[in-house]
């Protein structure tokens, strides 16, 4: 919920075992049952600018999540590539990108 | 909503044989493929090592045109020799008369299915966390964009 206005994400469904967050096309909801819990997932949503990226991670950080890559350049990825990571509380590493395409 | 999804799979041959048979039926190629990485533009395989552990228990849903699509996509895996994880039809419980899915399980078990969402599963402590703040995020639409 922290990263969610950074990411373009609305809250459309919310109870104790579920809550789910819509963006323009795609929904992405997370839940609790009686099946194994989700490991390892890499998730990134986009920014529209670098300001973005920057906002998404200090607003991650101050509420205590671990950092796992400041933002910057990966030029590796591709020129312009300017993302920022985090570890969520079950480990995901999620990122916010902008491609500056 | 998202740029791209990533996951660590334990054979990265296997499970690239699994989302390319059963991506093709969507219209999907790989964008990318070598032995590091294979994309199909927003979703990535990529093998494991230190850093990246194998993925579990993640649902994700690939947006299908029609029923016909869908009835296609699950038939298609069924017959290579994929595991069923629910036969096509209408899932009431996701939506009341539109939610079409069919869902079958990918090499290392997790939920592949059409229904463009990604599905994660949490902890009891990381849920009712993410709960507390996803209601006050929704008492101050004004905070989301």
């Amino acid at each position: 919920m922290t990263i969610a206005p950074h990411a373009g994400l609305r809250l459309t469904y919310d109870e104790p075992d579920r809550v789910r967050l819509s963006g323009p096309d795609y929904r992405f909801s997370l839940i609790h049952d009686e099946r194994p819990l989700t490991e390892h997932v890499h998730l990134a949503f986009p920014a529209p600018d670098d300001a973005t990226v920057r906002a998404f991670h200090a607003a991650a950080l101050a509420a205590g999540y671990e950092d796992y890559g400041s933002p910057r350049e990966r030029a590796l990825y591709h020129p312009g590539y300017y993302g920022a990571f985090v570890l969520d509380t079950d480990g995901h590493n999620v990122e916010i990108v902008n491609h500056n395409r | 909503m998202f740029d791209h999804v990533g996951i660590a799979v334990a054979d990265l041959a296997a499970s690239e044989r699994f989302y390319r048979t059963v991506l093709s039926v969507l219209g999907a190629e790989p964008s990318h493929a070598d032995a590091g990485l294979v994309e199909w533009e927003d979703w990535a395989i990529r093998p494991t090592d230190r850093e990246h552990q194998v993925t579990r228990g993640l649902h994700v849903g690939f947006r299908a045109r029609d029923r016909a699509q869908v009835d296609a996509f699950w038939r298609v895996g069924i017959d290579a020799g994929y595991r069923d994880d629910g036969a096509p039809g209408l899932r009431t419980q996701y939506a009341p008369t539109y939610y079409y899915g069919g869902f079958l399980l990918d090499p290392d078990g997790n939920s592949v299915g059409q229904s463009a969402a990604i599905s994660m599963r949490l902890r009891p402590s990381a849920m009712s966390t993410t709960c507390g703040s996803a209601s006050a995020t929704r008492r101050s639409p004004g905070a989301s964009t």
